[in-house]
């Protein structure tokens, strides 16, 4: 199975989607290092010049709005690509001739879709890693050590969100076999439906078992911006989260299982 | 000899959506193919070839019917590591060079270190290979990717290999090495199984044919089963012949002779191959493995 991790590992991190995340991260601590200077006295924040140009408010209110607003942008950005790209991972495994010719060898089915799960996963843990980390050790520098390590935190929150969606996009990949479809599927999924069946006192019976049917993706979506903002959230939302992962992931392992592989 | 594979009322129906019509890709389909025989499946596109293929390898669940590989049924999974696959129309990542994709399925069946290495090596060599080996696939020829998948497929010295037309896209010369090749695999003891549309490369390769058509067997036996017996054969070289009975084309330099039978064929080719050379053209005369072919689909269809 390691052999399946490494080399979808090696596929997925030239594929656009991650591509265009590296390239995020490249331009977001590019903006960072270069267009934000903050000034220190007793190792008190007393303001921030944004390219140069002094902002005038108080600086605490304009290091939060900033780090509200780029940490929100970013994860869902991140997201976005990654969960495109998760779409795409496992309907390919279907389709592709590689699949069948891997499977001469002695490696199980349930190997194989978890070596791709994984491989995927890693790709999305090393982006959110080397993004949250080197915005940690420019702000680090520039803050003369004055930055909390909650970056590093948000990173391991938005790799613990991947991994959920990463399974059920694996789930319905099996099930729908297109991968338009079940990108369509996973971020409305994730942008809209999950926060709106974040409410667990809805008036309709139907969507409260409908959202039984997922995992707090709202909640999950907290965690990271506060843990990003330095205000580690519940992380217990995760611990939810491992039922529906377990599900997402032993489904989809039994319908790939039971499917005819075209490749 | 031990049967390598066996197929007993092999049934599948495909369904296209919870309304979809059926759709029989093989009807009730039995045969066998011994250790070290070359057995091709010929059939028109569609006629359940690659299904077959895939049945056998555990890809696609049988509607019913059994199939096993080397004793036992395929879902036990006891062939793993003993089958070369090449499906059809082979494709690999593009961004992936001809040595890593070999790596990968190498590791992928265990292999590591020099024998990986030495096992790498000796199939880029054995396929002309070597110089496109660290090119990225995108940037190569249809025939040469063919002949990627040809090498995977040969990397661990499988007892069994399934080919789903394995010369296509292949000129010429690059059909003949392969069939060479192939031929070399057999004698040393590699059961082969090949799908082929093409009834030359079928003609010269395979011991016995299997016509499939609709997903029935229209026929099966050796090319001198299905052959009349005194089919005539038209070969042709392009070097002095090592004996007598050749005919000169003009003053072409090539030479030409007509033989009776697949036996008396089998014969003249064996000696041309330990003589050095090479037929430049084999083709049939009249009757052929191609009449033959239309003949048992047009009885199919009438008794349909």
């Amino acid at each position: 199975m390691i052999v399946v991790v490494k080399n979808t590992f090696r596929e997925n991190i030239v594929q656009p989607f991650a591509l265009f995340a590296l390239i995020l991260v490249t331009a977001a601590v590019g903006l960072v290092s270069f267009g934000v200077t903050l000034h220190y006295e007793s190792d008190m924040l007393i303001s921030i010049n944004l390219f140069g140009t002094p902002i005038d408010q108080s600086a605490a209110i304009v290091r939060d709005t900033l780090a509200n607003t780029a940490s929100a942008l970013l994860n869902a950005a991140l997201m976005f690509l990654f969960i495109m790209g998760a779409s795409f991972v496992h309907v390919d495994m279907l389709k592709n001739p590689l699949t069948g010719i891997s499977l001469t060898g002695p490696i199980s089915r349930a190997g194989l879709f978890m070596g791709k799960l994984v491989g995927a996963w890693f790709v999305g843990f090393s982006i959110f890693f080397v993004l949250w980390g080197a915005l940690w050790l420019t702000l680090f520098f520039k803050s003369s050590g004055q930055v909390s390590a909650g970056l590093l935190l948000g990173a391991l929150s938005l790799s613990l969100e991947y991994a959920v969606m990463l399974s059920l996009a694996a789930l319905m990949a099996m099930v729908v076999q297109n991968s338009t479809a079940v990108a369509i599927l996973c971020l409305v999924l994730y942008f809209s439906i999950g926060p709106l069946l974040a409410s667990t006192d809805h008036p309709s019976v139907l969507l409260r078992v409908i959202s039984t049917l997922f995992p707090p993706l709202a909640e999950m979506q907290e965690v990271s911006r506060s843990s990003i903002l330095g205000h580690p959230g519940d992380f217990a939302a995760f611990l939810r989260a491992v039922p529906h992962t377990l599900v997402y992931l032993l489904a989809g392992m039994y319908v790939f299982h039971k499917r005819d592989i075209a490749g | 000899m031990a049967a390598v594979v066996e197929v007993h009322g092999l049934l599948k129906t495909y369904r296209s959506g919870v309304r979809g019509r059926p759709v029989e890709a093989l009807k009730n389909i039995s045969f066998s193919v011994d250790e070290g025989e070359i057995v091709a499946i010929l059939g028109l596109n569609g006629a359940g070839k690659s299904t077959l293929a895939k049945i056998l390898l555990d890809l696609v669940r049988p509607s019913g019917g059994e199939a096993m590989l080397f004793g036992s049924s395929v879902h036990r999974q006891d062939w793993k590591g003993r089958v070369g696959y090449l499906p059809e129309l082979f494709s690999a990542p593009p961004s992936a060079t001809p040595r890593r994709l070999l790596r990968y399925l190498g590791e992928i069946h265990g292999m590591s270190g020099s024998s990986l290495n030495r096992a790498i090596d000796s199939q880029l060599e054995s396929l002309g290979l070597t110089e496109v080996a660290d090119r990225r696939i995108s940037t190569l020829s249809k025939g040469t990717v063919q002949r990627v998948g040809l090498a995977q497929a040969l990397l661990h010295t499988p007892k069994l290999l399934l080919l789903d037309e394995p010369t296509e896209g292949l000129d010429p010369a690059g059909q003949r090495m392969i069939r060479r090749l192939l031929m070399a695999l057999s004698a040393s003891g590699v059961t082969i199984l090949l799908n082929s549309h093409l009834l030359s490369e079928v003609e010269l390769l395979a011991k016995r044919v299997a016509i499939l058509h609709r997903g029935m067997l229209a026929a099966l036996g050796t090319q001198a089963e299905l052959l009349p017996r005194n089919q005539r054969f038209s070969i042709e070289i392009s070097q002095t012949p090592p004996e007598s009975g050749w005919q000169e084309i003009g003053s072409t330099g090539i030479w030409k002779k007509e033989v009776s039978g697949t036996d008396t064929l089998q014969r003249l080719l064996t000696n041309l191959e330990s003589s050095g050379i090479t037929p430049s053209t084999v083709k049939p005369l009249h009757s052929s493995l191609e009449d033959v072919f239309v003949e048992h689909i047009s009885q199919l269809e009438h008794r349909q």
